[in-house]
């Protein structure tokens, strides 16, 4: 039994194609978190079109599909596009984002150009370059894999041998400079890593889509943990997930190409984990939310049914009516939320239309009560807000006073016996 | 003993000229506040001072030496706003930054350098901080790890940027405490400041500036109406005008 079949892999090429685009989603995994935590997901951009017109030069000096010269071309072609756009920001008046336009169609209208005029020489079918621009896995070569492979190496050693410096002047520039790290090298070697892994990209997913792979990865890591090197590992994982999706689906329908599906898999992921991020995805903060929402229901009914009862020796059952006398609170709401609070034991009924606050109940009517009193007295106290003008912000504040706060309030204002409309500030006994 | 010399130092910044002829001394194992108005180059001495920005005249010397021959002894804690509070770093590898200078790219972090990072983190009662997030930190907070993060250089001179700067009068008075005890244990530390009530209160010495150098001397002479009428008061006319010809002209007589 072939292991690669387990993966559905038994193909040779697909086999391969896999291979190399797994090696893309770790280097670009890697990369990704400086690009994206640096903010410099357009620069990368930049960088991937430019390559085409470096490419395009070095074929048509090298006669053929070299790699060397592919890479030589690349590169060069790479870093003249970002030091020409830092030039533009720092000499002219243009702002950052005009000038990495500018830079980035400039280079790929170069890159048209040329590509144009290699197609109608005859020589662009055999050499695979106008796969370039969109990638064609299907069409990958074992050397291809050889040069993917090559490229890896030095990327990965780029970034574990120099990640320190690289980790630092990402953070504070200025801080790795006072320190005497050399600046302008580290900005070299990091836009090196950069191109490289655009390169690495280039057969399988192309240069229009390259910077997604590495954006989006890290994009989907930054959902999960603040700790960078965390990060690096779910970048990774996320990438890795993406590309095995987009490939597997290109396999299944043919004559499609593989870097859109992967894209397609990768943004589908990036806007998963926006939404159900464990702390700030959408859905975590619609539930939490709701929780509010019911919780500060949950406190106004225990409240009012205990300064209904407040003035009184026993604890009356009341109607809804009754409690709606003293705070308007929409019926169905009124009834759903003392449902709920008959399931946490904090108010019984024996009949479903009288209801009575349980000792716990009572207790928390109390409390929130106070804490209400207390707030009123804080703000016309130290705040020197008139006391008629105090109990709307009490209304809201009342519900998100911690034990804590409590304990501090009643400290600072020495345990009260009267809010600031001279009534009873009430303590559990 | 001066542990700085500033001399004759121009500096433009911006395509505009902001410091004009510049002469001080700092001395050595004392507290130096820099004080003038907003827009008065304070900030810009300091940036100078660390080589950040090129000069247009003059020199900065350390110990009577450049500062590239003593990157260990100098340290610089810049302006809050400068750093990115919402870059994915936690507390301890902020200050673990500090021995970077010494251990340079590659050498591995030691037990040696751990306990000089716990240290630092203690120095400024920041230890039960170490795992957070930066961004998390509140303004005061964040001001305390750049310290430990200085603290772990182990430097001997301190250059910091507006560290008061939005923070309150509480958490002011305990960074003056640890930046006091520095002194005590013989550093010397550089503030630039804005405020002129605490200043004279901060300082054992205090240069006062307004794009030129109104005084320099210790406080006790520096801080006189006079004096504070001269740095704080109206703008010179012509210098303003000088200032302007020189932007608009795109002026750059060193090429």
């Amino acid at each position: 039994m072939d292991i690669w079949a387990l993966f559905g892999l038994q193909n040779y090429t697909n086999r391969l194609v896999f291979i190399c685009i797994s090696i893309l989603a770790i280097t670009a995994g890697s990369m990704g978190n400086f690009v994206y935590v640096k903010r410099k997901s357009l620069i990368g951009d930049a960088i991937a079109h430019a390559l085409l017109p470096g490419i395009a030069i070095a074929f048509l000096i090298a006669k053929e599909k070299n790699y060397f010269m592919l890479t030589l071309g690349a590169t060069v072609a790479g870093l003249l596009a970002i030091y020409f756009a830092q030039y533009l920001i720092h000499a002219t008046k243009i702002k950052s984002d005009t000038a990495i336009a500018i830079t980035l169609s400039l280079f790929f209208g170069m890159g048209i150009v040329l590509m144009t005029y290699i197609q109608q020489s005859g020589l662009a079918t055999q050499s695979g370059l106008d796969h370039y621009i969109f990638g064609s896995a299907a069409s990958i070569l074992k050397s291809d894999l050889y040069f993917i492979l090559t490229l890896a190496v030095i990327v990965m050693l780029l970034l574990i041998i120099w990640y320190r410096g690289f980790f630092v002047h990402s953070f504070d520039p200025v801080f790795s400079q006072t320190i005497g790290f050399p600046s302008k090298l580290l900005n070299f070697l990091m836009n090196l890593t950069l191109v490289g892994v655009i390169l690495i990209g280039l057969q399988t997913v192309g240069i229009l889509l390259i910077v997604a792979l590495l954006i989006s990865p890290s994009s989907i890591a930054s959902n999960f943990t603040p700790s960078f090197k965390k990060r690096i590992v779910i970048a990774i994982i996320a990438a890795f997930i993406a590309t095995y999706i987009g490939v597997q689906l290109s396999f299944g329908f043919p004559k499609m190409p593989t870097g859109p599906w992967i894209v397609v898999s990768l943004s589908t992921m990036t806007f998963l984990a926006l939404l159900f991020a464990p702390q700030n995805g959408i859905f975590a903060r619609y539930l939490k939310k709701r929780r509010q929402r019911f919780k500060i229901l949950h406190e106004n009914i225990l409240k009012t049914m205990y300064q209904i009862n407040e003035s009184s020796p026993e604890n009356k059952a009341l109607s809804l009516a009754m409690i709606q006398t003293r705070r308007h609170i929409p019926t169905a709401q009124l009834r759903k939320g003392l449902q709920q609070l008959n399931k946490n034991k904090l108010v019984t009924s024996t009949d479903n239309i009288e209801w009575k606050l349980t000792k716990l109940g009572a207790s928390k009517g109390r409390r929130i009560t106070r804490l209400h009193r207390l707030w009123e007295l804080y703000l016309s106290e130290y705040m020197d807000i008139a006391s008629d003008h105090v109990h709307d912000n009490a209304e809201s504040i009342e519900h998100i006073i911690t034990p804590e706060i409590e304990q501090k309030l009643q400290h600072k204002l020495k345990f009260p016996k009267e809010d600031p409309h001279q009534t009873t500030i009430p303590y559990d006994q | 003993m001066s542990a700085i010399e500033i001399h004759d130092l121009m500096v433009a910044y911006n395509q505009k000229p902001v410091l004009w002829g510049i002469d001080a001394l700092i001395p050595q194992g004392q507290i130096t506040g820099i004080i003038g108005p907003n827009g008065a180059g304070k900030s810009t001495l300091l940036q100078a001072m660390m080589g950040l920005i090129p000069l247009q005249s003059g020199f900065v010397k350390f110990y009577g030496q450049e500062l590239s021959a003593n990157l260990n002894k100098v340290s610089y804690i810049p302006q809050r706003e400068k750093i990115d509070w919402d870059f994915p770093i936690q507390v301890k590898d902020v200050v673990k930054m500090g021995r970077y200078g010494r251990l340079g790219l590659f050498k591995k972090v030691t037990s040696v350098d751990r306990e000089i990072i716990d240290e630092s983190l203690s120095q400024v009662g920041m230890q039960a901080y170490r795992n957070r997030q930066i961004g998390e930190l509140s303004g005061g907070q964040q001001q305390r790890v750049f310290l430990a993060r200085a603290l772990a250089q182990q430097a001997d001179i301190y250059l910091m940027d507006e560290p008061f700067a939005g923070i309150d009068a509480a958490t002011e008075a305990k960074l003056m405490e640890i930046i006091n005890s520095m002194k005590v244990a013989g550093k010397t530390i550089i503030i630039v400041h804005h405020d002129l009530f605490s200043a004279t209160k901060y300082f054992d010495w205090a240069l006062l500036l307004n794009l030129r150098l109104i005084a320099s001397g210790p406080s006790t002479e520096v801080f006189a109406p006079e004096l504070i009428e001269k740095t704080y008061g109206g703008k010179l006319p012509i210098l303003e005008e000088i200032r302007e010809r020189w932007k608009a002209e795109h002026y750059s007589p060193k090429g």
